[in-house]
């Protein structure tokens, strides 16, 4: 899993602002609004991007840094509506945001997976929905615990972050973003362990 | 050619300019002023003709509702101001821009403008039901108006995007391409209002042929009559005009064709609402709002100065409160220009229908049935009426008979 291109980075604190958590889902709705418009652009800036990387191996640049921003910006969208984190996110998908994915620099991709993106892609949309309707529970669940206590359960925060990792990975494989596929794993990445001396091991 | 003859021909041009812009604002107050009714027009000392018990009662349901405006307005004005004052804290709560910052600051003013009035709400609807003029209940008016919030939410969005643009652009003068700007947005929500409420159309065919000659009679092309039904929140009966050009239509309650109202009193609604569109009170409308849109939009803009201007998210709840303030200073103005207009569509109305009776049958019958106050105290007429009062619309009729008899 840590491999991935497409990571999770949580800089999150729990707390949450009460009046915030009352207001989210209104709070949402320009957020909502705006990714409604942008992501009618990306449907239609898609088919380009995948003959692109059809006949060259690579997406355009300016295409890539469109999508990566798009992919983004979704995630920290799903992130603020479900409560992940607790700051309004900026409209443009910039970093910066306590719960965020990064995007991976533009690949050279494999023409025949590429070409067959649409039809890969299919399980892990089918699975992203099911995950989608798993968010929105999260999010009602999260709503009355961070009224109440002014924080956010880290057990609720790390399932839904968990999924919006998932929902990130597999936009960014559909838009030719990346061709690694979608990782299911519950487990969040970990800054690696660092290695401990064994005397043994240099004994033998 | 010095300095000072410099400053000087600049401030007499300034002054000459502002002259003139206000020479153009105030011919077209006494332009959009003009009404049909005819000039000089003394009304008749009438009889109410109500049942005594019946006044007394609508007194005292509309005397609660205007001490219960008053203190929601009293709250709300105190909230805001707290939110001025306190409000830009909310700030850290943002990891977006300028502008979304902005926005968030709006969308939470507007959250604690609901918040404030929500007390006030379920007390009307406590009132209105022990006065027999709604079904709803508590739970369900706390949910209802959150499609509408989440609208105003966008709209504030939409609204702070276009002025904090500008104001980032042009930090003194945004609000002379502001202004403009919502007038837009205004004139589009009157043209396209009449696709936004749910609505079917008059089934009674009568009224409906009725409608069709009225509006040849006040010399305008069909209107379509719609029928919203409002059953489930409401009992009291209301009519209005919606829409701009090929959008204009007439919206019956379905309150108001319950039974409860005879044929002649619906054919004065009607003749009453066609003339709202044959007197191009509608389009006027936007006029009105364009005429204080300008000076609104420059006072937000000098008040917000000291904040660092509309450019700063900082000035937001502080603007806000200054767009309240200017709001609630001017309805009595805009009571004013309503009543006018009401007045007009009621004498249109009766120059239409040519039945006097049936007007005056259904403005008492507005009493009865709303509850309206026939005779409110001056202040709260002035402060409070978009409509002439029931004495004064019958008095109406009235004069009408008396000059139809010469």
């Amino acid at each position: 899993m840590d491999g991935h291109p497409v990571r999770l980075r949580i800089d999150d604190d729990l707390r949450r602002s009460r009046l915030l958590v009352f207001f989210r889902p209104l709070l949402a709705l320009p957020h909502l609004a705006w990714l409604w418009a942008w992501s009618w652009l990306v449907l239609a800036a898609a088919p380009v991007g995948w003959v692109a990387v059809v006949a060259t191996r690579t997406q355009p640049h300016p295409l890539h840094r469109f999508f990566c921003a798009y992919v983004r910006y979704a995630s920290q969208l799903a992130a603020f509506a479900a409560l992940l984190a607790n700051p309004f996110p900026g409209f443009t998908g910039a970093p910066g945001y306590p719960v965020e994915v990064t995007t991976p620099e533009r690949l050279t991709q494999s023409r025949w997976k590429s070409a067959l993106r649409a039809i890969l892609a299919v399980p892990a949309l089918l699975l992203a929905h099911a995950l989608l309707g798993v968010l929105v529970t999260i999010a009602l669940l999260a709503w009355f615990a961070a009224l109440a206590t002014g924080r956010m359960p880290s057990g609720l925060r790390d399932l839904g972050a968990t999924i919006v990792r998932y929902l990130a990975q597999t936009a960014a494989y559909a838009l030719l973003v990346t061709d690694r596929y979608a990782h299911a794993s519950p487990a969040l990445p970990r800054e690696p362990e660092p290695r401990l001396f064994d005397p043994w091991e240099t004994a033998r | 050619m010095g300095d000072s003859t410099l400053t000087r021909r600049g401030l007499l041009l300034g002054g000459a300019l502002a002259v003139a812009l206000l020479a153009v604002w105030a011919a077209a107050i006494a332009s959009l002023w003009q009404s049909s009714v005819p000039d000089g027009l003394a009304l008749p000392d009438v009889e109410l003709g109500i049942d005594p018990a019946t006044v007394a009662r609508s007194e005292r349901f509309e005397g609660f509702f205007r001490i219960l405006f008053l203190a929601s307005q009293l709250v709300l004005v105190a909230v805001l101001a707290l939110y001025a004052w306190q409000g830009a804290r909310f700030a850290r709560e943002s990891a977006a821009g300028r502008i979304g910052t902005g926005m968030l600051l709006g969308m939470i003013g507007l959250g604690l403008v609901w918040l404030a009035r929500l007390p006030f709400r379920l007390v009307a609807v406590w009132w209105n039901r022990r006065y027999d003029q709604t079904d709803s209940g508590y739970l369900e008016t706390l949910f209802a108006n959150w499609l509408e919030l989440g609208a105003e939410f966008l709209a504030i969005c939409f609204a702070l995007a276009v002025v904090m643009a500008l104001a980032g652009r042009f930090p003194r003068r945004w609000w002379i391409g502001a202004a403009p700007v919502f007038v837009a947005i205004g004139a589009a929500f009157t043209f396209a209002f009449p696709a936004l409420v749910q609505t079917e159309p008059l089934r009674r065919a009568p009224l409906a042929a009725d409608a069709r000659a009225y509006a040849s009679a006040q010399g305008i092309d069909p209107v379509p009559v719609r029928v919203e039904d409002v059953s489930d929140f409401t009992k009291t009966p209301n009519a209005y005009a919606a829409g701009l050009g090929p959008t204009r239509t007439v919206v019956l309650w379905s309150t108001l064709l319950d039974g409860r109202f005879g044929d002649g009193e619906i054919r004065v609604v009607l003749a009453h609402e066609l003339a709202h569109h044959s007197s191009r009170h509608l389009p006027e409308g936007i006029a009105w709002y364009a005429l204080f849109a300008f000076p609104g939009a420059w006072l937000i803009a000098l008040a917000t100065r000291r904040r660092g201007g509309m450019a700063e998210p900082a000035a937001v709840p502080l603007a806000l409160l200054v767009l309240v303030v200017l709001e609630l200073a001017s309805a009595p103005v805009y009571n004013l220009v309503s009543r006018n207009m009401e007045r007009e569509a009621d004498w249109v109305a009766l120059e239409t229908t040519r039945d006097p009776d049936a007007a005056a049958a259904l403005f008492r019958h507005f009493t009865t049935e709303s509850l309206n106050d026939p005779d409110p105290p001056r202040w709260a007429y002035l402060l409070f009426d978009s409509h002439p009062t029931t004495r004064q619309r019958i008095a109406l009729a009235e004069a009408w008979r008396k000059r139809d008899a010469r």
